[in-house]
């Protein structure tokens, strides 16, 4: 047994969000899942939040981070479920952020749903970004979909991939 | 690459530990995956590896890194009884732990582990654990001062 691949997305075009399992199709045979991102924004000077909105859902989120940026650590919370992050216009050209978020017991209808992920910028100056997420979507719904959206404005660009696995 | 589940648990009622024992060598890494409920309200998931029995020796040692939603912290120990896998500050928050053991069955090197703890309530965390002995790992216990609450599952899989 192995990872499985899912379904895969690879962008043609800009694009504001990306959803996985369209329609709540994400099979529910599977213990976990992961979710692969390789994504870079065509507005905003720095770095951004992705989303990732189990079931289409933006409430009952929350999460807590810990950063590096290449200076200092630091730690924050949020009322926000993360993928990951994604890197924006004034970030060193053709260069993506990298994330992943793991998602296990997704299936379960007892336990309210729980999502490691981590993720990284680079660019070539002084600034880049480390960043990891413990996320909660207070929620026993099994997940069926998984809505990938940057967190306030922007567009993914052509190039971003977003991918799917399952293990079991 | 296979990455085959070995074996999991799933609690049906409260229990204070989980093992994981006669674990094949036959895969590169192990990875132990849980998600569950923790009590007493502020304690430790600790954790022992072996070959056989678990050590009990003064052979584990770790460095860890938290942020817990305002600031990040890193320390270490050593020469403990004992690894700290996770720690939960109240007995309701679901907590996840991700486990990476790195050649597990290499008798030739000390067994180094790296840890992702996932607590939206409280922190997110990244450790790395040493185990300082050569012997290859079959045998893995996860224990808590109370509880882990009914319905937390562990699961171990291996990467070949």
């Amino acid at each position: 047994m192995s990872w499985t691949l899912i379904e895969s997305v690879t962008l043609g075009s800009t694009q504001a969000s990306v959803t996985l399992g369209s329609g709540g199709t994400i099979p529910q045979t599977y213990k976990t899942l992961k979710v692969v991102i390789s994504a870079r924004s065509d507005s905003g000077t720095s770095f951004t939040g992705i989303r990732a909105n189990l079931n289409g859902s933006t409430t009952s989120q929350s999460s807590r981070t810990l950063s590096g940026n290449g200076s200092a650590a630091s730690s924050a919370t949020y009322s926000t479920f993360f993928a990951g992050l994604v890197q924006q216009t004034a970030y060193t050209a053709n260069t993506f952020t990298s994330s992943e978020l793991t998602l296990p017991n997704y299936t379960s209808s007892t336990q309210n749903k729980v999502g490691s992920s981590e993720s990284v910028t680079e660019n070539n100056a002084t600034e880049a970004q480390q960043w990891m997420f413990a996320n909660l979507w207070s929620s026993t719904a099994a997940v069926t979909s998984v809505t990938i959206a940057i967190d306030g404005s922007g567009n993914f660009i052509s190039g971003s991939t977003f991918t799917l696995y399952g293990l079991k | 690459m296979a990455y085959d589940l070995i074996s999991e648990q799933v609690l049906g009622s409260a229990q204070s530990s989980v093992t994981f024992s006669s674990i094949p060598g036959t895969y590169k890494d192990l990875v132990l995956e849980y998600v569950g409920i923790q009590s007493p309200a502020v304690s430790n998931m600790s954790g022992r590896v072996g070959n056989g029995s678990v050590d009990t020796g003064s052979n584990y040692s770790g460095t860890e890194m938290s942020g817990n939603g305002s600031s990040a912290v890193s320390s270490r120990y050593s020469n403990d009884t004992r690894w700290y896998v996770n720690y939960n500050s109240t007995n309701t928050a679901l907590i996840m732990t991700v486990m990476q053991f790195q050649n597990y069955a290499n008798t030739n090197m000390n067994k180094t582990v790296l840890v992702r703890n996932t607590d939206a309530t409280t922190y997110t965390a990244a450790y790395v654990k040493l185990w300082r002995s050569t012997s290859a790992i079959n045998t893995i216990q996860l224990y808590m001062g109370t509880s882990f609450s009914s319905g937390a599952t562990f699961r171990l899989w291996g990467i070949a």
